[in-house]
């Protein structure tokens, strides 16, 4: 077996090598050279540097530039903390349109606008109230016309602006869901009510109501069933008309309203109405309802001996 | 044949409210109200703009509109004017705080004490963005048009 490093050619090939990493060595000892060369003479420039940066330094700390910028850094780091790096991204992307949102608004007309309508304000205390007809008159004015078309304008901006800030996901869902309830309707009302129990009869009193008596033993009843002759009236009568009208005991809340039906009636020769007796006698329209067995304006007034109330309260 | 007297018959009233102007609800309440002192069972079924009258926030500031009125004493011209309407309507409160009439919310607590029944419509309540805490106290439920005419099973039906 030969070894390879013996043939010529190899031995050739060294040479050559060696003679190029001679002088890749002798190249880089004079850029060594060069370099020491270099920063002896820069030296004192940089010391030169160094104090001059030192002072600059030591104003600026006394300003207060460092403190501003520890607080920054602050800021910052808050920043970092609140924000996610996709937040960043998107900033980055959104910083373009907040200078165009920048530029446009420093434009010198618009600029022009903002100082007139600051003016306005400041000077709105000195402005009258404006009536509707005012704003009637105001309508017609070319001026005020313009202003209405530009803040139209600025709100349907705004409208677009704030629909198209609703995440797509978001505004997907709604969309379906909207869909969905115009065909099925919200679900789960539906469920709710359908348990409704029908109209009871009689829901305030359990007694049932008795077919108006037009004879009393022993006293002169009209053709609709009320004592022809009010002054005739005695507690004997209440107690037997209480008592063919389906209330057999009366007690002091019936006493107190009969009273006092009695009372209005000796004084305006009129019957009073429910509405009349409740805020009267103390006794509430609940309570009313629940002492007679049905139509407790009528039935206080037959059993008072009154004249049957008119009127629609 | 023999007829049986007016009250031995039990009555029921049932009276759809669907407009929510003073002047258009008020023959509801005066209704359902009279119906309950004479010994009918009454109940209001409160739809559309009547929603107003049973509404925690509209039921004392209902208004009147003249404006289109065939019985207005004033053109629908000058009732059109801005204003006209709360005029109009405190006008006839007062006319109506003089005949001693109880104010809209008062009168429904009347209605609920005397034992008429109320209720709200659930396809108006979903049309106005209302839910059942927005409404009075006194309104029993909530229902759709089939549950009213379950409820006004034999009733007559008033629509106002």
């Amino acid at each position: 077996m030969e070894d390879p490093i013996r043939t010529p050619s190899d031995t050739e090939r060294l040479e050559r090598k060696l003679d190029a990493l001679t002088e890749l060595t002798s190249e880089l000892i004079a850029t060594q050279r060069r370099q020491a060369d270099f920063f002896h003479e820069f030296a004192p420039i940089v010391k030169e540097m160094q104090r001059w940066a030192g002072s600059q330094l030591d104003e600026l700390e006394q300003a207060g530039w460092f403190a501003f910028g520890r607080e920054a850094l602050g800021i910052l780091e808050h920043v970092v903390e609140a924000y996610e790096p996709e937040d960043a991204r998107q900033l980055r992307e959104g910083v373009v349109t907040i200078l165009d949102g920048l530029r446009a608004v420093t434009q010198p007309e618009v600029m022009e606008l903002v100082s007139e309508a600051g003016e306005a304000l400041q000077h709105g205390d000195e402005l009258s109230p404006v009536t509707p007809f005012e704003v009637l008159r105001a309508g017609r004015d070319p001026e005020v016309q313009q202003g209405l078309a530009v803040m139209m304008e600025v709100l349907r901006q705004v409208g677009r602006a704030s629909r198209n800030a609703l995440p797509d996901e978001a505004r997907d869902r709604a969309r379906r869901r909207r869909k969905l309830d115009r065909r099925t309707g919200p679900r789960e009302r539906k469920a709710r009510t359908s348990n409704v129990v029908p109209l009871q009869v009689a829901p305030v009193s359990t007694a049932t109501p008795a077919p108006p008596p037009l004879v009393l033993e022993g006293w002169t009843l009209d053709d609709t069933g009320f004592l022809a002759e009010p002054a005739s009236w005695n507690p004997g009568f209440a107690e037997q008309m209480a008592a063919v009208l389906g209330v057999n005991e009366l007690t002091d809340k019936h006493w107190a309203v009969v009273e006092f039906a009695r009372t209005v009636w000796e004084e305006t020769g009129t019957s009073p109405n429910i509405r009349r007796i409740t805020l009267g006698s103390g006794v509430d329209t609940k309570e009313l309802y629940a002492l007679w067995p049905s139509a407790p304006g009528k039935t206080t007034a037959r059993v008072a001996g009154i004249p049957k109330p008119a009127g629609c309260l | 044949m023999q007829t049986a007297p007016v009250t031995a018959t039990h009555r029921k009233l049932a009276v759809i409210c669907s407009r929510g102007g003073l002047d258009e609800v008020y023959p509801s309440f005066i209704l359902a109200n009279g119906a309950r002192q004479s010994g009918i069972d009454a109940c209001i079924f409160f739809t559309f703009y009547g929603l107003d009258a049973i509404t925690q926030k509209k039921v004392d500031h209902l208004h009147v509109n003249m404006a289109g009125n065939a019985s207005s004493p004033m053109p629908t011209v000058v009732m059109g004017l801005p204003g006209m309407e709360s005029l109009a309507a405190t006008m006839m409160k007062k006319k109506m705080g003089e005949l001693d009439l109880p104010g809209a919310r008062e009168f429904l607590e009347i209605l609920h004490d005397s034992g008429v029944r109320l209720f709200a419509c659930q396809l108006a309540m979903e049309m106005f963005g209302l839910e059942k805490p927005d409404l009075i106290p006194q309104v029993e439920d909530v229902i759709t048009v089939g549950d009213f005419f379950d409820i006004s099973e034999g009733a007559q039906v008033l629509f106002t």
